[in-house]
């Protein structure tokens, strides 16, 4: 990600630079102001847009590579080549009730604050989810937790191993893979209709949408 | 030209502006604090100043944290951490799951409020994952500055 950001800083403020020193360069007059002006903003430029793109990254949007095998077949599937980018939105950091059934969300382990995963989220509060390979084969998730799981089960370690998930350690939503170019497209909702069920106090939202293709087949 | 100059002054003002509220946001922050669990270290009303730049390797027992609340992400609650993860636990809570197992899993701290009869906290709905945790109190700054010790620890924790 770093490497990304460098390159775009790195372009945006030679483009700003160069515009800037050409308005400077008008007259005679502005020769000596404009050599010690432009390395001032030049700095200034740097600092900016370092700022603008943390900001954007931290509130906004942001993008990550996806390791690991526990959501597969949607995200690295096997014999792809490279690891999945994924497109983040972060807008649950600001409002936790825009969360829907069947998302992709990132979310900070419960064992492990510095390592963040990335599951399904198949179920909110109230709902009553079938586990798999849990210690309770029934859960009522409750108030202020969900219920993440991996699309390849086997593989994944999510709520059937560590249990419900503080929906404050949600940090974003996985929105499109944008990277390799050949895997690009947006990032479907997908529902195990089988295992969970609904809060009785909520609408039925989700029975449109399609089951979760498991990874192992 | 004037106008150049203008334009640059105008542009160095902003972007420091910019720059310094990018800084100044993720390091610290000022919050207000309400509600009885942590008196008498805290009261209603009082203005303390948080810092944001805390690694979760490097929180304390003692430390006075801010953390989003595991029943509402919505709220967040300021308790003071009495166990890290290995920690046990020996206060008497209606948590009974942890009152059993008696150590802080993997990841996880033990809050509890310095008022122990009106605090809901770890004894209520147990040991909360550190990723949830997000700041920590350094000082009070109203109603009169006070610099916030970590050696206060309560004496009849473990």
């Amino acid at each position: 990600m770093l490497n990304f950001y460098w390159k775009t800083f790195l372009q945006f403020t030679r483009k700003i630079h160069s515009h800037i020193g050409r308005r400077c360069q008008s007259t005679r007059l502005n020769e000596t102001i404009s050599n010690s002006a432009s390395w001032s903003t030049l700095l200034m430029t740097a600092g900016f847009t370092c700022c603008f793109v943390s900001n954007l990254d931290d509130k906004v949007v942001t993008y990550t590579m996806v390791s690991g095998s526990s959501m597969q077949p949607c995200l690295n599937p096997i014999g792809s080549k490279c690891n999945d980018r994924v497109l983040i939105d972060r807008s649950p950091k600001r409002n936790y009730k825009k969360l829907k059934r069947g998302e992709l969300v990132i979310y900070r382990t419960t064992r492990n604050p510095d390592e963040v995963n990335i599951k399904r989220l198949v179920a909110l509060e109230g709902d009553t989810v079938t586990t798999l390979g849990y210690k309770n084969r029934s859960v009522l998730v409750p108030t202020g937790h969900c219920w993440v799981e991996g699309d390849n089960h086997r593989f994944s370690d999510d709520s059937n191993v560590v249990g419900p998930v503080p929906l404050g350690l949600i940090s974003g939503r996985a929105t499109h893979i944008i990277y390799p170019p050949s895997r690009w497209g947006s990032l479907c909702r997908r529902f195990p209709h089988s295992r969970v069920k609904l809060n009785p106090c909520e609408k039925d939202t989700v029975s449109h949408l399609p089951d979760v293709i498991c990874g192992i087949s | 030209m004037n106008m150049s100059k203008t334009w640059q002054r105008m542009f160095h003002t902003l972007g420091a502006a910019f720059i310094g509220y990018t800084i100044l946001d993720s390091s610290i922050q000022i919050s207000v604090f309400s509600g009885p669990s942590m008196e008498p270290t805290i009261q209603e009303n009082d203005v303390g100043l948080v810092e944001k730049l805390t690694p979760y390797k490097k929180f304390q027992r003692g430390d006075i944290v801010i953390a989003t609340s595991p029943d509402n992400p919505s709220i967040q609650i300021c308790k003071r951490i009495l166990a890290l993860e290995g920690g046990r636990i020996t206060s008497d809570g209606s948590y009974a799951l942890w009152r059993e197992k008696r150590v802080v899993p993997r990841g996880h701290v033990w809050l509890e409020g310095d008022n122990k009869d009106n605090s809901t906290d770890s004894r209520q709905f147990g040991a909360i994952p550190l990723g949830l945790v997000h700041c920590r109190l350094l000082a009070k700054i109203s109603p009169k500055v006070e610099w916030l010790a970590t050696s206060n620890i309560p004496v009849n924790s473990s």
